[in-house]
């Protein structure tokens, strides 16, 4: 049941993110912003289901730090964006990334104990695996803005290490 | 006594005791940086002597903290471009880590 949630888990997300790299030019640096911050927020609301449902205390101790490293990266997106005077702007893999997750959101609901916590754990891993894949090869390569680069450098820097914690977490639930 | 000689012993001795009070003053404090950046503490390991301070920049976009694992002190969360400073005031080895990161690690050594 694992293997299949993961496979899901990634078919989801792989379809979301290839579609903004599917689009005629690529996805400009305020939709980019958009995306970026929409996966960051996401992640953080299945870090708060977490916190609600699980009593493991390596899952609680991830999805708290995921509260706090997304807010975090978020709030700087935010505070450049405003220095910029630029808006990010909604797009389809923005929404396709909402509508997903929402469905991801009932599944993990529906799950309690360990199968939540491996449910939950498998999802991270794959969820930041695309996430770093996407930002890494096709988003910083194609920002323009020399800050917004930056800050997507740095944000890189971040998730990935969510990602490794995220690989032992679910070897540890295994 | 004459008041030449008098003069001339007074200043001596103010003088001789601001060189005296110089020359033993206390050894000068260095200031040293730690930044934190790209989730490591950069230098790794930094040798101080006593006295010294040590400031952590968090250079990062996630927040992080500089804790020794002896709880001895601790700088607190530190947002993006927040930092902190610590005064060496004992002699040790000391290991710490980002409590939030704890494959974050870096060791201060203070001798004097």
């Amino acid at each position: 049941m694992l293997k299949k949630f993961l496979v899901t888990t990634t078919a989801i997300f792989g379809l979301a993110l290839t579609g903004a790299v599917a689009a005629d030019d690529g996805p400009s640096d305020m939709q980019i912003a958009h995306i970026a911050y929409t996966a960051g927020n996401l992640d953080i609301r299945y870090a708060h289901l977490a916190l609600a449902k699980s009593t493991n205390p390596a899952v609680l101790e991830f999805a708290q730090l995921m509260v706090q490293d997304h807010a975090a990266v978020n709030d700087q997106a935010l505070a450049l964006l405003k220095k910029l005077g630029a808006s990010p702007e909604d797009n389809p893999t923005s929404q396709k990334l909402t509508a997903d997750a929402r469905q991801k959101l009932n599944e993990l609901a529906d799950l309690h104990g360990v199968n939540f916590d491996r449910a939950y754990a498998a999802n991270e891993l794959a969820y930041h695996k695309f996430v770093n894949k996407t930002v890494e090869k096709t988003f910083i390569p194609n920002t323009d803005n020399a800050e917004f680069k930056s800050l997507l450098g740095q944000a890189l820097t971040v998730f990935k290490v969510h990602e490794n914690h995220a690989a032992m977490m679910v070897r540890t639930l295994r | 006594m004459p008041i030449k000689n008098i003069i001339i012993g007074t200043l001596l001795c103010i003088f001789g005791g601001t060189a005296t009070a110089l020359s033993m003053s206390a050894p000068v404090s260095m200031a040293y940086t730690v930044e934190i950046t790209g989730f490591k503490f950069v230098p790794e390991t930094l040798t101080i002597k006593l006295g010294d301070t040590v400031r952590w920049v968090n250079v990062d976009a996630a927040p992080h903290t500089a804790t020794a694992e002896d709880k001895s002190w601790d700088s607190g969360r530190l947002n993006r471009q927040q930092s902190w400073v610590l005064t060496a005031d004992k002699r040790g080895q000391f290991k710490y880590i980002c409590r939030f990161h704890p494959i974050m690690k870096g060791t201060i050594i203070v001798e004097g």
